[in-house]
């Protein structure tokens, strides 16, 4: 005997064909008997033959295209060469990747644009032109407190003793000497300290290292004249002179000056412009001179302010016409030196490039081609000239870059993530 | 010896995955629309379950079991989406869901209303039911099948699916009596 509940149960499995033996035929039994469940059998099999009679519902056309078109084109855990552009439809945020290489590509332009602008500012030129104005502005700030000074009039005795100041010092010693002994001078005979930025300027300018006149001389075979000359146009550095002679057999005659940092690099780019029939190199030592033109300045700032300073003591209308005239010679002689200073200086700073080309057969010319030794060591040297060259560009490029990419990241990033969010509060649909 | 398509598929072959999706993209798009009830939903539980299948092509062990892995990755992108949106209850049953019978147009207006009754039911039973009556009785799937695809024992699925029913015959109840 089945219980009603028991065979409200099985009463879908009868219909669906999935009761056999005993179990199928107790419940077949009990249908026989009972009303209630014979009722509910017969509705149950309405509603699943209802059910089985609804019609599938018809995808909109074109489902299938969509699909396919949409389907990324790879597989978790199978193995597959795709191609580039299979790869690139594969991958998830292209558009944001996209979005970000031309953020990028732009940033790159822009700092490129800076950078061009940087170098303009830092060029040699550029650079002398700018420490003439900061030696201008420091005269003009001296002679302005001359101006200060002759209303304030000074001491007779002390402009002879101001005038024995330079004799003191004698011409060749070492200058940092010659600077501590002015000091001490200065102090005792109540003239105050030295010009402080000049005894800056001696802190750096006279320095412990030894400076050279670099002039490298090179007699090149080229191929190509113009093509040469255009090379040699766009190395670093600037050109002072150059004289062309076109035609059959030409030659020129560049002479260029390049930045000591750049100074090597220069050498064997050039050596590689074609066949080196000479080559010399010839470094002049300026050390003792700039010294010496130094320690003279030094004197003469020294001076100066001593004059200076008896100006400021002195009421004598004649004693201060006469302390006037001698702080007039001084400061010429003080602009004279400055100017010979910072020509040693550049001259040590800006080594020269003497380029003696002549057309005709060049490295091109199995005949006159250098050895396969010497051209692999040179292809090394320039290989990894430029190889250094481009670490250097490329650090400064990050460095700048830096901060830039990390808010560009950071932006695209979060913009990123918001569309992602945003999306899935829509539904996550694809 | 050829290979069943889904090792093909899974080997990378690009064309025996459409030949698998010409197959079976129709079973998807009805599951999907059985729980979405409307086209364009549909479209996208479609969508979004195709990628899922082909993402994880690799982890279906047999070609005669994918009908059943397919059904169960449909089923639950649907209701997940179901769950993000929390309006279960959203019930749009006037496309082509439902089959014009034969007869006058009176009893098939009335049929119709049937079956929108119907329809409008499933939606209101727990979604462990759902799924069963949805599988087997608007989809057809056979008991292995749904086995398969709900990782379930049999007798499980036996006795969860009649009582699905009787829960739809339950709720069916009133509206048959008036």
């Amino acid at each position: 005997m089945q219980t009603c509940d028991k065979a409200a149960e099985l009463i879908p499995l009868l219909i669906d064909g999935m009761l056999e033996g005993d179990e199928k035929e107790r419940l077949e039994s009990h249908l026989k008997e009972c009303e209630t469940c014979r009722a509910s059998y017969e509705t149950m099999s309405a509603l699943i033959e209802t059910l089985g009679g609804v019609s599938q519902p018809e995808p909109p056309s074109g489902l299938h295209e969509l699909l396919m078109e949409n389907l990324p084109l790879r597989t978790t855990g199978v193995k597959r060469t795709l191609h580039f552009k299979e790869r690139w439809r594969s991958l998830p945020g292209r558009r944001y990747f996209t979005a970000a290489a031309a953020g990028l590509i732009v940033m790159f332009i822009l700092l490129s644009a800076a950078a061009a602008g940087l170098s303009v500012l830092t060029r040699p030129e550029a650079q002398t032109e700018h420490s003439g104005l900061a030696e201008t502005f420091d005269l003009v700030a001296g002679e302005a407190a001359n101006d200060e000074s002759i209303a304030t009039g000074f001491d007779a005795g002390e402009v002879s003793a101001a005038a024995t100041g330079e004799a003191a010092v004698p011409p060749g010693s070492n200058p940092l000497e010659r600077l501590a002994e002015n000091d001490g001078q200065a102090d005792n005979s109540m003239f105050g300290a030295a010009n402080p930025s000049a005894t800056a300027i001696g802190a750096t300018a006279i320095g412990e290292t030894a400076a050279f006149r670099y002039t490298f001389t090179i007699h090149l075979t080229v191929a190509d004249l113009r093509q040469t000359i255009s090379i040699i146009e766009g190395m670093n550095g600037y050109t002072l002179n150059a004289d062309v002679f076109d035609g059959p057999g030409g030659s020129a005659e560049i002479t260029r000056r390049v930045d000591l940092t750049t100074y090597e690099n220069a050498k064997a780019m050039l050596r590689g412009l074609g066949k080196v029939t000479n080559e010399q190199e010839n470094a002049e030592n300026l050390t003792a001179q700039r010294q010496d033109t130094w320690a003279r300045l030094t004197a003469k700032s020294e001076e100066y302010n001593r004059l200076l300073a008896l100006l400021s003591k002195s009421g004598d209308i004649e004693i201060l016409t006469k302390v006037e005239y001698q702080l007039s010679g001084v400061t010429n002689e003080h602009d004279n030196l400055t100017g010979q200073f910072n020509a040693l200086r550049d001259e040590s700073d800006y080594p020269y490039l003497v380029i003696s080309l002549s057309a005709g057969a060049s490295s091109a010319d199995p005949l006159s081609k250098p050895g396969f030794a010497s051209r692999v060591s040179e292809s090394f040297i320039r290989s990894v000239n430029s190889l250094i060259s481009f670490l250097e560009n490329a650090l400064v490029f990050a460095a700048a870059a830096f901060l830039p990419v990390l808010i560009a990241a950071a932006i695209l990033g979060g913009g990123f993530l918001t569309v992602r969010r945003i999306k899935k509060r829509k539904g996550g649909k694809l | 010896m050829t290979d069943d398509p889904l090792t093909r598929a899974q080997k990378g072959d690009h064309g025996a995955f459409e030949q698998i999706l010409l197959s079976y993209e129709k079973m998807i798009y009805s599951i999907a629309y059985r729980y979405m009830e409307n086209a364009e939903d549909a479209k996208d539980i479609t969508q979004e379950a195709v990628i899922k299948i082909y993402h994880s092509l690799a982890s279906c062990k047999a070609w005669e079991s994918f009908k059943a892995w397919a059904a169960r990755i449909t089923v639950n992108t649907a209701l997940d989406e179901l769950r993000r949106r929390k309006n279960k209850q959203a019930v749009n049953l006037e496309d082509t869901c439902i089959a014009a019978p034969d007869g006058a147009p009176d009893e098939i207006a009335a049929s119709r209303e049937t079956l929108r009754d119907i329809l409008s039911a499933i939606h209101k039973l727990p979604d462990d039911y759902r799924t069963l009556i949805i599988l087997r009785d608007l989809q057809g799937f056979t008991y292995d099948e749904l086995s398969r695809a709900l990782s379930l024992p049999m007798g499980t699925v036996k006795s969860k699916l009649s009582r699905a029913r009787i829960s739809l015959q339950k709720i069916l109840e009133p509206s048959q009596n008036s």
